[in-house]
């Protein structure tokens, strides 16, 4: 029997896994042969000093798999959802958020677009004209309103026998009191508190007003909660604020 | 106690209680044969869930005349060499460090390291460190988690293999053991 042959055998004998005859053999061997009796002899130590228990899962660990597995099954169970349907919540967001902003800018652009239209829109050139054609005012106003104010002045007004249409006085009122606002908004006017407590909103003019009675005059200041406004011609009769002289 | 065979055909028949008593039967089993080859009770617990993941998916087109046990071996004992492969530098109870001071100029005094380690961490820590195919074969038939047929089966390999495998494995352990538990010396007979 050469060594080789029984330490092939060795391997399986340590575990019983050689048959009777190669049992017999190795056992045969080993009690003639001391180099290979020491080598079964260390590798049955080794078997035997190795210990041979295994943990055991505890009850805990074991729930603990069972319930991991469960829930990897179910997860794996579950029909996929499309991308779409996955993406829909954030499209919708982003589309709502898209659609704010632009009715933000919509909102924005026409109130610039108002402001830049008030602005810059043509400003008509209004003669009113009295019984005598005396020209009082040449004021240029900037209210888109006036033209249709001018079409009910002039529905509304009188007609002289010259043909000439005079507005009344409740036309001057309303003409002037959108007049004033405007400018008021475009820093041509302001208002201040007169002596007597009343509001007065002064038209501030780089020129004098061109009034037929007193030309050259400064400022004007117009009451505007006059409820009677008379006549161009009696626009003298409106009460004028003459600057004070500075001391 | 139902078998395997009347539990995976209720199974299939839509009883989902059946599975939790197949992880309850054979859940210890293939923790052992996880940790056998795995050394690590986290690593040991991560297989068992795996395996039986794969157990689910795999049920229903499952003969219920199948050895379930074996397949459940089969798949564990994949799956840790795969991840041990993945892995190389699995988490041991002894370090290459202490693998390389046990290997080192402290050879010759047996006593002393003995005395330092458990030999059991040691004779482990050797068997960690052997081929894998000696070291899995070496662990199933030590731990006795299954038969030399079931690893060659597992191994895709001839019994005869398998047993080559365990010859080189305990000779290599043999060597590597010298000066550490074995005396360097050769030991006269001990009769």
């Amino acid at each position: 029997m050469i060594c080789s042959k029984a330490k092939s055998l060795m391997g399986p004998y340590v575990f019983g896994d050689t048959s009777a005859e190669e049992a017999r053999i190795v056992r045969t061997h080993t009690e003639q042969c001391s180099k290979c009796r020491e080598d079964l002899n260390e590798r049955m130590a080794i078997s035997t000093l190795m210990d041979d228990t295994i943990p055991e899962l505890s009850e805990d660990e074991i729930s603990r798999i069972k319930w991991y597995v469960k829930g990897a099954v179910s997860d794996c169970s579950k029909p996929r959802q499309s991308t779409f349907r996955r993406l829909l919540p954030a499209f919708s967001m982003m589309l709502f958020l898209a659609l704010g902003f632009a009715f933000g800018r919509w909102i924005g652009i026409e109130h610039h677009m108002n402001a830049n239209q008030s602005v810059l829109a043509p400003l008509p050139t209004i003669t009113i004209q009295d019984n005598s054609n005396q020209r009082v005012g040449n004021k240029k106003e900037n209210t888109a309103s006036m033209p249709n104010k001018a079409e009910k002045t002039a529905a509304s007004s009188d007609t002289d026998n010259s043909g000439t249409v005079s507005p009344t006085s409740q036309d001057y009122f309303r003409f002037l009191t959108n007049a004033t606002r405007d400018m008021s908004s475009l820093g041509l006017a302001t208002d201040r508190k007169g002596r007597s407590g009343k509001r007065h909103r002064v038209i501030i003019l780089d020129q004098p007003l061109p009034l037929a009675s007193e030309p050259g005059a400064n400022n004007s200041e117009v009451r505007p909660d006059e409820n009677k406004l008379p006549v161009p011609t009696t626009l003298n009769n409106m009460e004028k604020t003459e600057p004070k002289p500075s001391n | 106690m139902p078998n395997d065979e009347v539990l995976i055909t209720r199974f299939q028949r839509g009883e989902s209680e059946a599975f939790d008593r197949l992880m309850s039967l054979h859940a210890s089993k293939v923790f052992a044969l996880a940790w056998g080859v795995m050394h690590n009770r986290e690593d040991a617990v991560d297989a068992v869930q795996e395996v039986f993941i794969r157990l689910h998916k795999a049920l229903p087109g499952m003969s219920p005349t199948d050895n379930l046990s074996a397949w459940l071996y089969r798949v564990c004992l994949n799956h840790c060499i795969d991840r041990r492969r993945r892995h190389k530098n699995a988490p041991s109870e002894l370090t290459d460090e202490d693998w390389d001071r046990l290997q080192g100029p402290d050879v010759d005094q047996p006593e002393e390291i003995t005395l330092r380690m458990d030999q059991s961490r040691i004779i482990r820590a050797a068997v960690d460190h052997l081929p894998e195919k000696q070291r899995i074969v070496f662990v199933l038939r030590h731990y006795r988690l299954m038969s030399i047929s079931e690893i060659a089966d597992a191994l895709e390999c001839s019994v005869g293999a398998v047993k080559a495998h365990q010859s080189r494995a305990t000779a290599n352990l043999r060597l590597s053991l010298k000066g550490i538990i074995f005396p360097l010396t050769t030991e006269v007979d001990r009769k």
